[in-house]
């Protein structure tokens, strides 16, 4: 079953186009992974399907709900992890993930469900007591990431979701990553690292210079263009 | 409703820290301090000054010339030379009475007395001191003209001849009549009315920076991203983070308020009004009734809102924490012209077109609240907080635009020069 279904969507920016003609879907429980160099429009796709910015042109739904039509809904069926984020610093781990499920659910009972399980997923324990101010990278990426997975969402949207981290957490978010989508939840990721992608996603989108270029799995990329890694189908699909 | 909740109590954590309280502290208790070092200042003040009278002459004119600096809360020391003269004049005031003082006077010619005062510093207290003695020759000319004249003329009063008229003073306000100086009154409401604006201006200052800087944490820390993808309306964000700003700057506000009271008293020295004036001041109308202090405090309130919402719309270009001292600018120069204006004129007098200018800026109703309500023109104080109010409106629909559309994102502080 079609969790998000993408068609057709623009984005500009006066006049710089970062997407033009973009469709695709995610089903429930798959991982698709948008790959594409620096600037190519990925991060502008997954923050206009996350509703923080507007399509130019095109149509976006999330389980049968349009993303600018409900965004409200819509919102209430996704996590997004953007690329760059933060958390506040001023709160403790705990104090945070209390603040985030508050704004997930008003029942007390599911509230604590929610922060049961991210407790479960950072294995931060005492740490979380502390201000998030005096975490490592790796500790803020992971409590982000619990908190992204904590209401079991529909449709989970990471961006760059390993980035910056050692191999070890790297690892460790992955099999998470793994885990979710095991879970049911749809999983929209970008990322530029290859080995990553061809180990998580059951689909592949290679996006160009705004526009997606190359849908499949990574096997079926690799055979259609004759490639032994996915780097080399990245290479071929860019430069062509 | 809930949601709403949860979001004011994270932005009332963020912002009620303990690098955002101390300071608060330390300003109210810096001004409690001072205001005791300025009322322990005006004690010393009033305590009679040192003066040291040269008395060349010995005569009782002379000595009358001692009696008068007595009179005058001076505490006089007599000789009748002074080898140290040069040293003396460094340190105190003096007043030489040559010889043949008491014999000029006599024979009816002009004479002269030499005063030295000590000019120690500029400051106002330094500045009142070194003027002590200027006074000093017109109270003596006045009593020995009164002297002269009641040995010509005894049987005229000295006092009508020399002042054959006088002012009985009377002021009008509020269409009502008291017999009082103007300047008594002045003096009464005076501080006052000069205490708002400077409470609005320290306020709006520190809550305007306070949400814009909130906005700019936001950005800053990454968490924007985050918060515009939750399920929350951005109405909610923007009212929370209104809210959550106001309530900080409403406390704000109380603390600042005591601890300028406690600074003001001291300026007064502790001295009561005297009750002639009160008096007076009820007479005429000139006092604040509870719905006055009600349509002050939504002045007030209404004054902080409008900032807040400017403050917030202005936020939303801040890149970082850094860009916030330039973005709040304009605020400022929002607040400085009404506050310059209605502190140094009256509006009413002042151009047209710079009237109009005036007008359309918020704060100059609240810098305007007191003394419309000291003079009861309600109507006025009303209509312009509503002008606050539908102010208010305007800004935050504004702020929930901004919020709605991708410009939050994009937006970048040089893009208010640069776009189209």
């Amino acid at each position: 079953m079609e969790v998000l279904t993408v068609k057709k969507l623009y984005k500009q920016y006066g006049r710089a186009e970062a997407a033009r003609d973009i469709s695709f879907s995610v089903a429930e429980g798959e991982i698709f992974s948008l790959v594409g160099p620096n600037g190519a429009g990925k991060s502008t796709t997954l923050r206009m399907i996350a509703t923080i910015l507007r399509p130019t042109a095109g149509e976006i739904k999330i389980a049968g709900h349009d993303v600018q039509q409900e965004s409200g809904k819509v919102r209430e069926l996704i996590t997004y992890l953007p690329e760059e984020s933060g958390a506040y610093k001023a709160l403790t781990g705990r104090a945070y993930l209390k603040f985030m499920a508050g704004l997930y659910s008003t029942d007390a009972a599911k509230q604590h469900e929610y922060v049961h399980k991210a407790e479960e997923i950072t294995d931060l324990g005492e740490k979380l007591d502390t201000k998030i101010g005096t975490y490592s990278k790796g500790m803020t990426r992971k409590l982000l990431l619990a908190r992204a997975m904590m209401t079991a969402p529909r449709l989970a949207i990471l961006d760059e979701p390993t980035s910056g981290l050692d191999v070890l957490n790297s690892l460790e978010i992955r099999k998470l990553i793994r885990r979710l989508a095991e879970h049911g939840t749809a999983v929209l990721l970008s990322s530029h690292n290859m080995l990553e992608i061809e180990y998580l996603s059951d689909r592949i989108g290679l996006i160009v210079s705004g526009q997606l270029k190359e849908v499949g799995t990574a096997e079926a990329l690799k055979s259609k263009h004759k490639a032994r890694n996915l780097e080399e189908v990245f290479l071929k699909v860019a430069q062509a | 409703m809930k949601r709403f909740m949860v979001l004011l109590g994270k932005e009332l954590r963020e912002l009620l820290t303990p690098q955002t309280i101390l300071p608060i502290v330390l300003v109210i208790l810096a001004f409690i301090g001072l205001g005791k070092v300025l009322s322990q200042q005006s004690k010393v003040a009033s305590k009679p000054q040192p003066v040291l009278v040269v008395d060349h002459d010995s005569t009782p004119a002379s000595a009358a010339v001692a009696k008068l600096l007595k009179a005058s809360n001076f505490d006089v020391t007599q000789q009748a030379s002074d080898p140290d003269f040069s040293q003396n004049i460094a340190q105190k005031a003096v007043v030489v009475i040559p010889a043949g003082f008491g014999r000029d006077l006599a024979a009816g010619k002009q004479t002269t007395l030499e005063t030295y005062t000590v000019q120690s510093g500029f400051s106002l207290a330094k500045i009142a001191n070194a003027t002590l003695l200027t006074g000093l020759t017109a109270q003596l000319n006045t009593a020995l003209a009164a002297s002269r004249i009641a040995q010509i003329a005894p049987r005229l009063d000295p006092t009508k001849v020399l002042a054959p008229v006088k002012n009985d003073e009377h002021i009008v306000a509020n269409g009502k009549v008291a017999n009082i100086s103007p300047d008594k009154i002045a003096a009464y409401l005076g501080s006052q009315i000069t205490f708002v604006p400077v409470i609005l201006f320290i306020v709006i200052v520190f809550a305007g920076q306070m949400v814009a800087t909130a906005m700019a944490n936001e950005k800053e820390n990454k968490t924007l991203e985050t918060l515009l993808s939750l399920p929350i309306s951005r109405t909610t964000i923007v009212g929370a983070k209104m809210l959550a700003a106001a309530i900080v700057a409403g406390a704000t506000a109380v603390a600042y308020i005591y601890g300028l009271h406690s600074l003001q008293s001291s300026f007064t020295g502790g001295v009561a009004v005297d009750d002639a004036t009160k008096a007076a001041a009820s007479q005429l109308g000139l006092t604040l009734s509870t719905s006055s202090y009600v349509m002050l405090g939504v002045a007030l309130f209404l004054g902080i809102l409008a900032a807040l919402a400017i403050a917030l719309v202005l936020g939303a270009f801040a890149d970082n924490i850094k860009s916030i001292q330039a973005l709040i600018m304009p605020l400022l120069l929002l607040l400085l012209v009404p506050y310059l204006a209605t502190m140094a004129t009256d509006i009413q007098t002042l151009p047209g077109w710079f009237r109009g200018v005036l007008y359309v800026i918020p704060f100059t109703y609240t810098f305007q609240a007191m003394p419309n309500l000291y003079l009861h023109n309600y109507g006025l104080v009303a209509l312009g907080s509503l002008y606050e109010l539908v102010f208010f409106i305007v800004f935050m629909v504004i702020a929930g635009r901004l919020f709605a559309s991708d410009r939050l994102l994009t937006l970048r502080p040089g893009s208010l020069f640069s776009r189209k």
